[in-house]
């Protein structure tokens, strides 16, 4: 069932990555596409999570770490001198393993970023814009008539769609997620990788998700599969799905 | 015999022969900690009797009625005022201030009234059974008002109406309470800011490199320093440098920022270090930058955390006496300041003038006004408490 409507979306080009003098990956060179929902999967400290920070500059967090390679999205190498890494983040959204709403009503949890980014202003726009991130998310109907609640008075999983609602009002072209089901149990966390399967396939928006949990994973189109710190070419033909 | 005890232990299979032993060191040592906790209690128990037994005389206070003449003469010398028999029992502090109720009230003009009038401190002593100079002659006058119903006790209003007076009954807290509130305003206004940034700095912005870790260690090592080295410190840069007024609330506010900010910097510090670093990524995550992610999102869950250290700064900064001394506030001043650039004492440094009197009625009013001062601490941190219960959020 191997479709041909690949579109590029993120070409990575020799991508190294050291902690210090420690090299943590190594050249990795892939293609990530629009429209598809790849996962990221390997043993623990392989570097998955280490790779899926460097599509939206996390890494430059941490003073350390030392980046070289490309990876270029929409025509541009994100690392160029000339690229802001807070425009890198705006337009590739992020959720994160622990749900981490901010200490803000589930409503200002979801405006915040649209508004400090100038993506709408106060009033309709906005509100019609936290409805619409929140229908995507699957969560409109449980919060619609409490949004000035606490994010956090909520449960795991319905932070966590608070998270992924947070990162779609942004409008990213693409959203990364480390571990999203991590805290969660095995039937929440299959309801937000599905989420994220829909998301990708309805929207447009391409999704990236590093997981341990292999219980879900029919709902990825692509795999991805990382050992010390180097993908593993063979990886999705073992898995039956399509190459990388 | 032996043996056949020793025989019957041997057969319990729980048996070890170190285990009695074991367990007296266990329960001597829980004695030991025990004992001291109920030491501890034991030397704060008697200190809050001591101060409340002491203290609690000094709310009342004897007034007597005579009868006050007010003409020309004893506007001159308000000695006149009563009749030379009462001369030595009635408080001259108060008849000097006849002058000041004749403006209020003309009409006592060339009057001779009854009037309540505060007894002076040695006949307060007297009726509390406290040692006293009073001479036999007066004492024969005192206990015949006392019969006649001329002699009662009232709440002491004089304490937190009046300054420091250099007649006991006439002493107040009232200046060096406009003092501190004067001198703790200028600290906090001072150290908060200064404190609050400084954190926000070192645990957000700053790196860790040798630099920072320096800064770290020296201002722990500030908070530790012993406070009358802030005093010399703020003697000679904002007395001598900058030449602000000596014994005023700027320089003692000042002085007393210097030693409140470590404190500050120290628990802001740790309020923004519990503060979940999943929150800070999630908002560089949707492309927010540093001080939107700090001041919207990580600032107010550290806020009731920052707020609980800088409120027991402040009531630190509010028990400190000895940087004050060497400023100078530690001076005689009756009167409230008006400025904070004008002359002015504070609550601890005045207990500590009045704790150095003679008369028996100042160290009543020195167990009275640590009973304020304590009052106004146990209030301050009650409020710490309260605001970090309130705004706690549970993650």
């Amino acid at each position: 069932m191997i479709k041909n409507d690949n579109k590029t979306k993120i070409e990575v080009k020799n991508l190294n990555l050291f902690y210090g003098t420690n090299q943590a990956l190594f050249d990795i060179t892939a293609n990530l596409y629009e429209n598809k929902i790849t996962a990221l999967i390997g043993p623990s400290g392989c570097g998955k999570s280490t790779f899926l920070r460097c599509i939206n500059r996390m890494n430059d967090l941490i003073p350390i770490v030392k980046i070289d390679g490309k990876i270029i999205i929409d025509n541009k190498n994100i690392y160029d001198k000339d690229v802001d890494e807070v425009s890198v983040r705006k337009k590739i959204g992020m959720v994160f393993q622990q749900p981490n709403p901010f200490p803000k009503s589930i409503y200002d949890n979801v405006a915040y970023a649209p508004l400090k980014h100038g993506i709408v202003k106060k009033g309709k726009d906005c509100d019609e814009l936290v409805e619409l991130s929140l229908i995507k998310s699957g969560l409109w109907n449980e919060v619609k008539d409490k949004l000035n609640q606490p994010g956090t008075s909520l449960s795991g999983g319905q932070q966590q769609r608070v998270a992924v609602a947070r990162a779609l009002a942004n409008q990213p072209s693409l959203i990364l997620a480390d571990e999203p089901t991590a805290a969660l149990d095995s039937h929440r966390g299959r309801q937000v990788m599905e989420l994220f399967a829909q998301v990708a396939h309805e929207s447009g928006t391409g999704v990236i998700v590093v997981t341990h949990d292999t219980r879900a994973l029919e709902v990825f189109d692509r795999i991805v599969e990382m050992e010390d710190g180097r993908l593993r070419p063979t990886s999705a033909e073992h898995l039956g799905k399509n190459h990388v | 015999m032996i043996k056949r005890k020793k025989q019957k232990q041997n057969n319990n299979p729980f048996y070890d022969s170190t285990l009695k032993a074991r367990h007296n060191k266990a329960s001597i040592f829980k004695n030991l900690t025990l004992a001291s906790l109920i030491f501890s209690i034991v030397f704060l128990g008697f200190f809050l009797f001591d101060i409340i037994g002491k203290g609690i005389p000094a709310f009342k206070i004897a007034y007597v009625q005579v009868n006050v003449t007010i003409d020309e003469k004893s506007l001159d010398d308000t000695r006149f005022a009563v009749a030379k028999e009462h001369r030595e029992i009635v408080s001259r502090a108060w008849l000097r201030d006849i002058p000041a109720l004749i403006k209020e009230k003309p009409e006592l003009m060339n009057t001779t009234t009854a009037m309540w009038v505060l007894a002076d401190d040695q006949v307060d002593q007297y009726l509390k059974g406290n040692n006293h100079k009073l001479k036999d002659k007066d004492i024969t006058i005192v206990e015949k008002f006392k019969e006649e119903g001329l002699i009662k006790t009232k709440f002491n209003a004089i304490l937190f109406t009046n300054g420091d007076s250099k007649t006991p009954e006439y002493a107040g807290l009232y200046s060096a309470i406009i003092g501190s509130i004067l001198t703790l305003i200028i600290t906090m206004a001072v150290a908060f800011p200064i404190g609050v940034m400084t954190a926000i700095y070192l645990e957000e912005f700053a790196g860790d490199n040798k630099f920072t870790r320096f800064i770290e260690i020296n201002i722990n090592n500030l908070a530790a320093i012993p406070a009358i080295l802030f005093g010399l410190l703020g003697l000679a840069i904002y007395i001598n440098l900058f030449g602000l007024p000596r014994s005023s609330p700027l320089v003692g506010g000042l002085t007393l920022a210097l030693m409140t900010l470590p404190i500050i910097i120290v628990s802001s510090r740790a309020a923004l270090r519990a503060v979940p670093d999943s929150i800070r990524q999630a908002g560089y995550g949707l492309g927010l930058n540093k001080i939107q992610v700090t001041r919207d999102h990580v600032l107010p869950l550290a806020f009731p955390g920052i707020l609980t250290g800088s409120i027991l700064g402040l009531a630190h900064a509010m028990g400190e006496t000895a940087p004050l001394i060497i400023i100078g506030m530690i001076a005689f001043i009756p009167d409230a300041p008006g400025s904070i650039t004008q002359a002015a004492t504070v609550m601890p440094a005045q207990l500590f003038t009045w704790a150095g009197m003679p008369e028996g009625m100042y160290i009543e009013k020195t167990a009275a006004g640590i009973m304020v001062l304590l009052t106004i601490l146990i209030s301050l941190n009650a409020i710490a408490i309260y605001l970090r219960k309130k705004f706690e959020v549970k993650w």
